[in-house]
């Protein structure tokens, strides 16, 4: 057991070096602040004050690049393994397929909450200074469920990456966040306005695909509404486990019968 | 040998492309695309940017209702039809509203669809207004309204709205109108906006009748439904040109401006508290020994 968890450990250690040595958190954190320093000394119609536009814009751009970079690490865990043919000597090594893969995702997942949380700091930070309040409740909150939603967002890409060329994997995984994120809530009633085929096709979408917009408390921080309740907390953090797991048995699944 | 002759292309291109670039405007005066003086925004999105203004506007609103989306609880921040009339006719009543039984909330709630059911939990359902100084949170979007599309009046008036009947800040709200009469110098509805400011927070009735007049000229309904709209504005600047003649004696011309109203729109509400109005002096100067 020891053993197991030294080789995920190592594995996972691999992954967040990996995303420090490429300095993606680097470049996204100044252009975020490029981009708010300015908006933040707006002054509309004379009147100052105003702070929820950049509360807003701080968090859309942590979503977003917290998306950048969850699909960029968990797309490249397993093909330059392959293209380099690197994964040879890693499996050659006593560690199993699953705890490769395994290890190799809570990598991922750790690199990209250590970017979300550096994220986070800078926008407690901001709001601390701006508005004088210092870590609500509520943004805690709001980092937990984040972590869900890329618990959710590195296995699926991670899965996506197994079975389909990085560029497909990205792009697809990409475009079902981001479109989940935008619509998902709105689902239901879209496909009541449908007819035909349209109907069953976001009936399934509504059922089947992962509803990344339950972790998204941005309405709530901005507008400074109370916590979700524990119990609803709860339920969206299993979701997201169990969406998870199953996003990795497939993977492992996939990797097992994968002819290298 | 390549190199050299490569740069030479180069910098044939990039001369012909500047040299291009300079002598376009010339050869063709007012015949370009562009307008001198036009700001990249303008350049780059073309009639789009009426498109962003309004989804900024919708933004806004988003923000006077608590971050609630498409919110249709019927308080409007925006200066409504005769809401602004109140202060001036007899119709003047309280308005309630249960912000808690938003339609299809407890519907939802019951249903089976736990995706559903989820989702309402986590996102705020209710709403909530925003009120006082912290109004000022919808002017950043506002702002970006009026910028992305000088054309949007709707933007001014929100905006005019949240800086006057919010904000308490009346001179900056007239400042902004005037901004947007200049910009769209065929608007009525700017220059109503303007004579109702002028009329009820600066109490200027001198500028609010100029204001008002410029309307009336301004206004020109089109036949049929289209011209709904204006008809309902014509008969409002009707009613406050025929109060403001009332308020300073001149009867015979408020009398004329109810005398129009009833040609032109004789079913408005308007029209019939200026009646009322009217009728009301003649009472009085009968009564008088």
């Amino acid at each position: 057991m020891k053993q197991r968890l030294l080789q995920l450990s190592a594995l996972a250690k691999l992954s967040v070096l990996e995303l420090y040595r490429r300095k993606d958190l680097v470049v996204v954190f100044l252009l975020a602040m490029v981009i708010l320093l300015p908006l933040s000394f707006l002054s509309p119609f004379g009147v100052s004050g105003a702070s929820r536009y950049v509360s807003e814009l701080a968090l859309l751009l942590i979503w977003l690049f917290s998306i950048m970079i969850g699909l960029g690490v968990s797309a490249r865990l397993f093909p330059p393994e392959f293209e380099s043919r690197t994964i040879y000597p890693l499996l050659a090594k006593p560690v199993g397929r699953g705890t490769v893969l395994l290890g190799k995702y809570l990598g991922a997942l750790a690199a990209s909450v250590s970017a979300l949380v550096v994220f986070y700091l800078a926008y407690a930070l901001l709001v601390g200074v701006r508005q004088g309040e210092w870590f609500a409740p509520i943004l805690f909150q709001a980092v937990l469920l984040h972590v869900g939603f890329l618990m959710i967002l590195t296995a699926l890409t991670l899965l996506g990456s197994l079975v389909m060329t990085p560029s497909a994997a990205l792009t697809l995984c990409a475009l079902t966040v981001i479109g989940m994120l935008a619509f998902g809530q709105r689902l239901p009633s879209l496909a009541d306005a449908q007819t035909g085929p349209g109907r069953w096709i976001l009936c399934a979408m509504h059922w089947l695909a992962p509803h990344a917009e339950f972790f998204d408390l941005r309405q709530r921080v901005v507008h400074a509404w109370p916590c979700v309740e524990g119990s609803v907390c709860l339920a969206v953090l299993l979701y997201a486990v169990c969406y998870a797991g199953l996003c990795l048995a497939l993977a492992g699944w996939a990797f097992r019968r994968k002819r290298l | 040998m390549a190199l050299p002759f490569q740069h030479l292309l180069v910098a044939a291109g990039a001369f012909l492309a500047i040299a291009g670039g300079q002598l376009l405007p010339r050869l063709f005066p007012g015949r370009m695309p562009q307008v001198p003086g036009e700001n990249v925004v303008a350049i780059l999105l073309g009639d789009a940017r009426q498109e962003f203004s309004n989804v900024l506007l919708e933004k806004a609103d988003e923000y006077f209702h608590g971050g609630a989306q498409h919110v249709d609880c019927g308080h409007e921040w925006s200066g409504t039809p005769g809401d602004t009339q109140k202060c001036c006719s007899e119709d003047e009543h309280a308005h309630e509203h249960d912000h808690h039984a938003d339609s299809g909330h407890a519907h939802a709630d019951r249903s089976l669809d736990v995706w559903t059911r989820l989702n309402r939990r986590i996102h705020v359902q209710e709403h909530r207004h925003t009120e006082g100084e912290d109004a000022r949170e919808l002017l950043p979007w506002l702002w970006a309204a009026c910028r992305m599309s000088p054309q949007n009046v709707q933007a001014y008036e929100n905006s005019a709205y949240v800086l006057d009947r919010m904000l308490k800040r009346p001179h900056d709200a007239l400042a902004l109108l005037e901004e947007g009469v200049r910009l769209n110098p065929t608007s009525a509805a700017l220059e109503f906006s303007v004579g109702e400011l002028a009329l009820h927070s600066l109490k200027d009735s001198a500028r609010a009748e100029q204001a008002f007049a410029a309307a009336r000229s301004k206004c020109r309904p089109a036949p049929g439904e289209a011209g709904e709209n204006d008809r309902f504005l014509l008969g409002r600047i009707l009613f406050y040109l025929g109060y403001l003649a009332h308020q300073r004696g001149d009867h015979d011309r408020a009398a004329g401006f109810w005398a129009e109203a009833e040609e032109k729109v004789p079913d408005q509400v308007s029209t019939r508290d200026l009646r009322n109005l009217l009728d009301r002096q003649q009472e009085n100067e009968r009564k008088k020994p």
